[in-house]
């Protein structure tokens, strides 16, 4: 775990992404990209080289579990869906994620002071 | 390229597929999820109007690097997988842990048992194994075991000074090479107070740093130590330090005596320390060069007596270190054939004692390890026993937990924990109990055997030795029950009724092993009982009793002393004692330890083909009335007199056997014989054979000489035969040579028989070490054979209810019981007894008075072991016999 703190911005918004993403419904890998850039209407791309190491890791994690079907066009598909711990972690991410938002905003929107 | 990843998925075999089903794969699983990811965003393109070519190239571009994506997340789930697969093997070894436990907790009286036969066999080897690696394994206690080696002249002899100096000097392998040489001397803690007689060790340049060995106070030699002028130095050992200055640190710089000369003490050596040389405890360290000024004697008197220890360069092997030594040693020889012809040096290991007794302490060890081991097998056999039973009654819980899907490889994995800890509990009591009786142990031994209480402490090498004991003996006890237990069909297990017979067969086959494990033990402890008896009946050829000892070494007064005049003066006076009937001096006291050995030659024989002429012989030195004192006969002519001495022609005493082996065909009174030097002694007197090194050995050729014309000898052995007890003599020893020869320390003053007592040591040690595990032994095997016949009896109860029904008196069932195992008992004791025998050959060297066959000895055994083995099973006999017949039948 300690290995994901320096990408912790990214790794962090990445998870708390996809976190939000299955709040929707289980979904594959695939579907959770696609959900995000249409999302964003595109300012969001989430890159494949990223995106499954997280799902794994999280999957690890047990914040999401995966269960195999079978796509319309006949192929495995693992679709992942959020568990409870991961529900506990979205709403925690989602809170800190705020926090950190409000935080930037008050320095980036602070009036000039006089001494 | 990203075309051949994709491609490559669909060419996987299709068989290989289905292996899913089997088992995961994480693999395969990674590129089914990615090719679900590419072929959706292939239809998501073609969707949207592409080609299906475009859309194929275009997901792909996507997609970016996959293999790269698919190295990253394998690597992922890899590390899960096998910190998952540690956790869960964590857990279930937890499990297994706490299932043995319960278990165990379940049946205190299984576990205590259990224990106790395998502490006590791990106690009895752990003991056995401490000594063996105290004298055969463990480096030098105290130094730096690195690169240390010994060397020795020709197989395993010491070197003189100047060969080792001339090794020390010129051998570039080698950071040190230094010797040691061991004598006991004088020493005052300051010149005019009372003297001791204390061991000391002279010792060549470079000797503690040469052993790394380090100083608890003060310093080592330095190089001007050895400079003749300079102001004579001492370092003194950490025990001696302790006794004689009660560890007061301002011992460093005091000034002592020794043999009258004054010395510093610059040092306490560590207080692991003793010696180069295992089994030597000198209490000073003095440096060699000293030697000649203290004892007047120039160092080229003392012959090859250092023994020699060097420390190979880093980075040096013993061959190379070998290979330049036996270089520097063929310089030597060329350049003084007469001084160094025929010599040769080789390098050991520097483990426990020195070579020469080596191989006598490895049968001596090998021996006593085999005698331990039958203990603690004896001990398994128990507890194999008492699992085999265990695991019938628990075989419905086995055939419950199986048919519910436990797998059996899991069940056998729980067996064998729940023996693992018995063997593990059992191995700490055990080496517990080790430790104790090691610490213990040497103070059982004569104060000059030289071992302390740390001597035999238990280290790693023990630790290790134990703990691989453990498992053994859990593979040994556990496995067969535990595969056993498993293998069991589920139906019958299920249905709590085992019919087959076999199953009592190889119970009753532990019985006999048992058993003759036991009578080899008892056998083998009752020759040395017997033998430890016959000792002191055995006639050794000579009366020690009534005899007292006064070693009086005048060496010990080094330049000072006029060994002729002084012990003639000492004779004499003693010989006067009130109480004393005649007085002696001999150089080799019989039946101590030590001996003399050289080659006789008789008057005028030649050498004929290769063999030297004459034969080796032992011999003494003596003073008149030698034969007088020891009471040993002389069967022809006379023993030495006054007038045998230094101006008169050299004489001698043989024995019977010397007098027939030089001279077989004829008389041997008047002969003359070569010794040593040229001069020809006369035979005046024939002696009766009398024991010499050990008591009832075959007689050995031995000859005698007077002192009054042997060399210059300063140590020897005042032998008196008188009324009075010891410390009365020693009082009036001590007053006489307070005159005589007022700076020796007071010798000690023992009764001969105790002086003997030296030579019984193996004898001793062995019968109170294998009287120890016969006991043990015997109480093992008693459990075990209570135990099956026990478990035997509950087999039959079916059996026997029918037979009691039938009419069968309670007298004939207890004799059936205690048939049917006497049977198994007297087949394990027949093996045994015979198995004996043969050790017993193999030991007639060191046991005397007894034969290999020994039938006091073998019957009593036989005695024994038919007695316990009946109690043993009485209780279970009768037990069968009270039963009552109906309810017995309907048992089952």
């Amino acid at each position: 775990m300690a290995a994901d703190k320096d990408v912790d911005l990214i790794q962090g918004t990445l998870n708390v992404l996809i976190l939000k993403t299955l709040s929707q419904g289980p979904m594959n890998g695939y579907g959770i990209a696609r959900f995000v850039r249409e999302a964003t209407a595109g300012d969001i791309e989430v890159e494949e080289g990223a995106l499954y190491p997280a799902l794994h890791r999280m999957e690890h994690r047990e914040w999401i579990e995966a269960e195999w079907g079978v796509s319309e066009n006949n192929r495995r598909a693992k679709y992942y869906r959020l568990t409870p711990l991961g529900r506990r972690m979205l709403r925690a991410r989602t809170e800190s994620w705020e926090r950190l938002v409000d935080a930037v905003g008050k320095v980036l929107y602070a009036e000039p002071r006089r001494a | 390229m990203r075309r051949d990843d994709t491609h490559s998925q669909t060419r996987e075999p299709a068989w290989r597929r289905y292996l899913r089903f089997l088992r995961p794969s994480p693999a395969a699983d990674l590129d089914d999820e990615l090719r679900d990811h590419i072929e959706s965003s292939v239809e998501d393109l073609v969707a949207r109007g592409m080609t299906r070519d475009a859309a194929r190239s275009e997901a792909a571009r996507r997609f970016g690097d996959l293999s790269r994506v698919r190295h990253d997340v394998q690597r992922l789930d890899q590390r899960h997988f096998t910190r998952q697969n540690r956790m869960a093997m964590l857990e279930t070894v937890a499990q297994d842990i706490r299932y043995a436990a319960r278990g165990l907790r379940r049946s205190p009286a299984f576990t205590l048992v259990a224990t106790i036969s395998i502490a006590l066999g791990i106690a009895a080897n752990a003991t056995i194994f401490s000594v063996v690696n105290a004298l055969l394994l463990r480096p030098i206690p105290g130094a730096s075991a690195d690169g240390l080696v010994r060397v020795y002249r020709g197989h395993h002899s010491p070197f003189q000074w100047d060969e080792v100096s001339w090794f020390h000097d010129h051998a570039r392998s080698f950071d040190y090479i230094i010797g040691e040489r061991i004598q006991s001397v004088s020493f005052r803690p300051a010149t005019n107070a009372d003297g001791e007689r204390v061991r000391a060790s002279f010792v060549t340049q470079g000797f503690f740093p040469a052993l790394g060995v380090t100083m608890a106070q003060g310093r080592a030699f330095d190089g001007d130590d050895r400079d003749a002028a300079a102001p004579p130095v001492v370092v003194i050992s950490y025990a001696f330090w302790q006794r004689r200055f009660a560890g007061d640190s301002a011992v460093v710089g005091r000034r002592i005596a020794v043999a009258d000369h004054p010395l510093t003490i610059v040092g306490v050596a560590s207080p692991l320390f003793r010696s180069s040389v295992l089994g030597w405890t000198p209490e000073l360290f003095i440096p060699h060069s000293i030697m000649p000024v203290l004892t007047g004697r120039p160092l080229a008197e003392f012959g090859g007596s250092f023994y020699t220890t060097g420390r190979l360069r880093r980075g040096v092997d013993m061959g190379a270190g070998e290979a330049e030594l036996q270089g520097l040693t063929r310089q030597l020889v060329m350049s003084d054939t007469s001084r160094y012809g025929g010599m040769t040096t080789r390098l050991d290991h520097i483990r426990g004692v020195n070579a020469e007794d080596r191989a006598a302490f490895a049968v001596g060890a090998a021996f006593l390890m085999t005698m331990v081991a039958f203990v603690l097998l004896i001990g398994c056999v128990n507890v194999a026993n008492m699992l085999l039973g265990r695991a019938a009654t628990r075989r419905t819980e086995f055939g419950v937990r199986l048919a519910i899907g436990a797998n059996r490889i899991r069940l056998v994995r729980q067996l064998l924990t729940e023996s693992l800890m018995i063997a593990a509990i059992g191995g700490v009591a055990g080496f517990l109990t080790a430790r104790a009786i090691t610490r213990a142990l040497p103070s059982l031994l004569p104060p000059e055997a030289g071992l302390d209480d740390t001597f035999l402490r238990p280290d790693f090498r023990v630790v290790v030795f134990t703990s691989a004991l453990c498992v053994l003996t859990t593979i040994v006890f556990g496995l067969a029950p535990a595969l056993r237990a498993a293998s069991t069909d589920v139906v019958t297990m299920l249905k709590g009724s085992d019919s087959r017979a076999r199953r009592r067969g190889r119970r009753g086959a532990l019985v006999v092993g048992q058993a003759a494990l036991c009578v080899v033990l008892l056998a083998v402890a009752s020759l040395f009982l017997r033998s430890l008896a016959s000792s002191k009946t055995v006639n050794p050829g000579f009366r020690a009793d009534g005899v007292i000892d006064v070693n009086i070494d005048l060496a010990l007064l080094g330049d000072r002393a006029n060994p002729p005049a002084t012990f003639a003066r000492i004779l004499r006076e003693a010989a006067a004692m009130p109480a004393v009937s005649s007085a002696t001096l001999a150089a080799v006291v019989p039946l101590t330890g030590s001996n003399m050995e050289s080659r006789a030659i008789p008057d005028g024989a030649v050498p004929v083909g290769d063999r030297r002429a004459g034969s080796m012989v032992y011999f003494n030195i003596i003073a008149p009335k030698f034969f007088a004192t020891l009471q040993t006969p002389i069967l022809r002519g006379r023993e030495f007199a006054a007038t045998d001495d230094s101006t008169s022609t050299p004489v001698a005493v043989v024995n019977e056997t010397a007098a027939r082996r030089l001279w077989p065909n004829g008389d041997a009174l008047g002969k003359r014989f070569k010794w040593g030097d040229d001069r020809l002694y006369q035979v005046v007197g024939v002696a009766r054979d009398a024991n010499y090194v050990m008591p009832g050995e075959a007689p050995k050729a031995t000859a005698y000489l007077p002192f009054a014309q042997a060399e210059h000898r300063a140590d020897m052995t005042l032998q008196l035969r008188t009324t009075a007890d010891v410390a009365t003599t020693r009082r009036a020893v001590w007053a006489l040579l307070r005159d005589a020869a007022p700076q020796l320390p007071p010798p000690p003053v023992v009764r001969m028989e105790d002086d003997m007592a030296i030579t019984l040591i193996p004898v001793r040690l062995g019968a109170v070490f294998l009287g120890t595990f016969g006991a043990l032994a015997l109480v093992l095997a008693a459990a075990g054979i209570y135990g099956v016949a026990s478990y035997s009896v509950s087999r039959r109860t079916r059996e026997i209810g029918i037979r009691a029904a039938l009419g069968a008196t309670r007298t004939r069932i207890i004799a059936m019981v205690l048939w049917e195992n006497g049977r198994r008992v007297a087949t394990g004791t027949a093996i045994g007894l015979a198995v004996a025998i043969l050790i017993g050959i193999g030991l007639s060297s060191i046991l005397y008075g007894v034969r290999p066959v020994d039938p006091i000895a073998l019957g009593g055994v036989v005695v024994v072991i038919a007695t316990v083995a009946a109690a043993a099973a009485f209780g279970p006999a009768r037990r069968a016999a009270n039963a009552d017949p109906v309810r017995s039948i309907r048992a089952e």
